[in-house]
């Protein structure tokens, strides 16, 4: 009787052991298995909210359960590690963003030098808007320089998620370009940044659309700017940074899926178009329109990786010419 | 009338066979989770969030605002029966309704939570219904010197939380803003005593810590004691309350409630510093400060009912002006905007049917609560009667599963473990870590907002008293620094006449 227990064990531990590699061998099996999403924020919030419609979209379309598990710590260096580490296999994926896994990149190297994932689409671009407490005596950022400028308006503070995060780092170069000098306060997330800009603690934030559209059309905020690339549908009357000559100051947070490096490239596609595909549905596209969330899918992995790169570049350029100092030297 | 009228149509919404579904499984599921010891309602928010897609918004806010004060509302059963908050803010519970529990007086202690938490429930949503709008804007009054100081006043208060030394009490509470400190630092974007882990980059969390210290403490301390075998003989006549007890309760659960409503407002506190603070306050206005932690019937119903309170006031930051006022709200916020709803100042008006739907539901999901809570009582009784070696297994793994989740790091589940043990050895040396946890928490409040207070006003520490709330906070500081002083000086008096004579 054991020793037939044993076998029998045995058998079990032995195709155990051989599942993975005969899921390996065919490669057209993918997925037959739960998927897991790494995400490194907590529940609520654009990345979260990305990473759970996909979820819901992938499971229907390929009928295997798909679960979204958040593990938010040191700007993703914990979701980013976890990923890295995984089985690369196409069952472990990352929805991170430009903080996560394009900033910190640039601010922490020590954190981030063993990081190697490989990127397979963008899935949104969240609109932020420069907004101001609505009792802020100016009409426009004209105004707004002018009346620093000329002393009329006095010890203006903006506020931010923290020294490092895009809202500061905007701010703090929208400043600088134009010669101003203003105070940063930092907050723990927006249910501390909204009362600081309601109650005219701060004057000046960064804000994501969603935050700030409903208090601007309240008018408890005035909108000023915006950093979309061109004017958005619910706010006509509000410039872009762009238009306004500020170039790549103002970020429109990105939200992509990556995956650990050494992933089979034909895994990587398989899950590439299901994503393409679900990006493109507009029952995914209104959902995300809801929420002032953009959908904006790449054309191909190859080109996501190459926009992860120069996006890396860039805020590397930026962190260093700004002297923005985050990691312990 | 007006008001009255929009509430006779959010009860018309809320009726609805549906919603009153969706209203009696979010309390259900609130009252279990509150009840299983370690598992918030935040994770379970978060879990259910994606079923909450499919349903419309007004009900998915309904399941899920019941599941957030069904688990305030139940948080203390566990709190009481085991000395284990049920539902994290349930802590300040513990200190007194366990101690009832051990003197047999676990059915009165279980009553008066469920009497306060639904009339602090009741009072919470009536704040809500008349003021709400209004309240919101109250709630921006308090900005960083505001809170430092109200904080400051609450800090004060860990000095007379326990009964132990004043140095054990001390060394607990400074042991507790020590801990405040690991993580990122907000205000410069560096880690600190973090050994370069990134599992402590977002802090220790507070569920892990309550875990730890209450719980895991808790079943250890059982591990010598010879097995308790169904002992606790309660007769069902002693069960309930007697009027004296009422008598003694009332007051402090009209007092609970008071702060708990007021404090919920602030986006910046919350349910757990509001059960604190009427603790503490509850002990200050107490003739014999010495019956608490030993089983002060004020000492479960107020903090219970400030809890409520601030459970239900804290959803006006959120539905007045789309200020996410803790993790929970964040996620109904999310819930909202899934939904195609834009939260914001303009909530009430553009979404009337949401707003008065949601509150109205509160109403009879407060109702509910109570009816679940109130015969329960007989059965959780029993639940003493359970030997422990078939109860802690069970209530170990549902602690483990509840840290676990919190962010999915086995790191907490072991840090729980480690604050286990040195729970476990605090008791050997009676250090009450009722003041650990209140630091903890209240620690990381000040120190940034007092950062903060003096970034704004360019170093300046007159910005304290120039906000004329932060400078009224200031004074009730003082005068409680001179009662302490006072009554230490009298006390001594009292102690060395003792010795001399």
């Amino acid at each position: 009787m054991r020793r037939k227990l044993f076998n029998i064990t045995k058998t079990l531990l032995t195709l155990a052991a051989l599942a993975p590699a005969l899921s390996m061998a065919h490669a057209e099996d993918y997925p037959s298995k739960t998927i897991r999403i790494i995400v490194p924020v907590p529940p609520g919030g654009p990345t979260d909210t990305v990473a759970r419609i996909v979820a819901d979209r992938l499971h229907t379309a390929w009928g295997q359960p798909v679960i979204v598990e958040n593990k938010p710590g040191g700007t993703g260096a914990l979701a980013n590690q976890t990923v890295n580490n995984a089985n690369p296999d196409g069952y472990t994926i990352l929805v991170g963003n430009v903080s996560t896994n394009a900033i910190t990149f640039a601010t922490d190297p020590e954190k981030t030098k063993d990081i190697k994932l490989k990127g397979v689409s963008n899935l949104i671009q969240v609109p932020g808007i420069l907004s101001a407490n609505g009792g802020l005596p100016v009409t426009s950022i004209q105004d707004l320089i002018a009346k620093m400028k000329s002393g009329e308006l006095k010890d203006v503070k903006y506020g931010s998620g923290g020294v490092g995060t895009y809202p500061q780092i905007d701010a703090l170069r929208f400043m600088t370009k134009n010669g101003l000098e203003a105070t940063h306060i930092a907050y723990k997330g927006a249910g501390q940044i909204l009362p600081a800009l309601l109650a005219n603690e701060i004057q000046l934030e960064f804000l994501n659309e969603a935050s700030g559209l409903p208090l601007i059309k309240s008018g408890r905020l005035k909108g000023l700017a915006t950093t979309w690339t061109e004017r958005l549908p619910e706010l006509p009357d509000v410039p872009t940074m762009q238009e306004l000559g500020y170039g790549d100051i103002g970020t429109s947070a990105w939200h992509g899926m990556f995956v650990p490096e050494k992933t089979p490239a034909d895994r990587v596609n398989k899950l590439y178009t299901a994503v393409a595909a679900i990006m493109a549905d507009p029952d995914t596209q209104k959902k995300l329109a809801d929420q002032y969330i953009k959908a904006t899918p790449s054309k191909s992995p190859e080109e996501f990786s190459q926009f992860v790169d120069s996006e890396r570049a860039k805020w590397a350029k930026i962190i260093k010419d700004n002297n923005i100092e985050v990691a312990p030297q | 009338m007006d008001i009255l009228q929009q509430l006779a149509h959010g009860f018309g919404i809320a009726l609805t066979m549906q919603n009153l579904g969706y209203c009696l499984l979010g309390s259900a599921i609130g009252t279990m989770v509150g009840v299983l010891p370690g598992i918030s309602p935040v994770t379970t928010i978060a879990m259910l969030l994606p079923l909450t897609f499919q349903v419309p918004a007004v009900s998915a806010l309904i399941m899920l605002s019941g599941i957030y004060y069904g688990a305030h509302h139940a948080g203390s059963t566990t709190a009481i029966m085991l000395n284990m908050p049920g539902e994290p803010s349930s802590v300040v519970v513990c200190m007194d309704g366990h101690p009832m529990a051990k003197q047999g007086r676990a059915g009165i202690a279980l009553c008066v939570s469920a009497i306060g938490s639904f009339f602090a429930g009741c009072v919470g949503i009536i704040v809500i219904t008349l003021f709400s709008p209004l309240l919101s804007e109250a709630g921006l009054l308090f900005g960083a010197p505001e809170y430092t100081a109200l904080v400051a006043v609450a800090l004060m208060t860990a000095s007379v939380m326990s009964n132990g030394s004043a140095l054990s009490t001390f060394g607990m509470a400074v042991l507790g803003l020590l801990l405040g400190t690991v993580g990122t630092d907000v205000g410069t974007g560096l880690e600190r005593y973090t050994f370069g882990l990134p599992e402590l980059a977002e802090g220790v969390d507070f569920v892990v810590v309550a875990v730890g210290l209450f719980a895991f403490a808790e079943v250890t301390q059982h591990i010598n004691a010879p097995e308790r075998r169904g002992a606790l003989s309660v007769k069902f006549s002693e069960l309930f309350p007697r009027l004296s007890d009422l008598k003694q309760a009332f007051p402090a659960i009209f007092r609970g409630t008071g702060i708990g409503a007021a404090l919920g407002i602030l986006p910046g506190t919350g349910p757990l510093v509001s059960a604190f603070v009427a603790y503490a306050v509850e002990r200050q206005v107490a003739k014999d400060k010495s019956r608490f932690g030993k089983g002060a019937i004020e000492g479960v119903a107020a903090p219970e009912s400030a809890d409520n309170a601030a459970a239900m006031t804290h959803f006006i930051p959120m539905l007045g002006l789309g200020i996410p006022a803790g993790p929970a709200m964040a996620m109904m916020l999310g819930a909202l905007m899934i939904q195609g709803i834009q939260p914001g100042p303009q909530l009430m008006a553009n979404h009337a049917d949401l707003f008065w739907g949601v509150v109205a539901s509160m109403w009879i999901g407060n109702l509910m609560l109570l009816i679940f809570n109130l015969p329960m009582v007989g059965v959780w009784i029993k639940l003493l009667t359970t030997p422990y070696r078939f109860l802690y297994p069970g209530i170990i793994l549902f602690c483990c599963i509840g840290v676990y989740s919190v962010r999915n790091s086995a790191f907490d589940v072991l840090m729980a473990a480690g604050f286990g043990l040195f729970g476990m050895v605090a008791r050997q040396f009676n250090c009450s870590p009722a003041p650990l946890v209140l630091g903890l928490v209240l620690g990381p409040i000040f120190e940034e907002n007092f950062r903060r207070s003096l970034t704004i006003s360019k170093g300046d520490p007159m910005i304290f008293l120039e906000h004329p709330i932060s400078a009224g906070l200031l004074a009730l500081f003082a005068v409680f620094v001179v009662i302490a002083v006072l009554t230490g000086a009298r006390t001594q008096k009292h102690k060395l006449a003792e010795e001399s004579a």
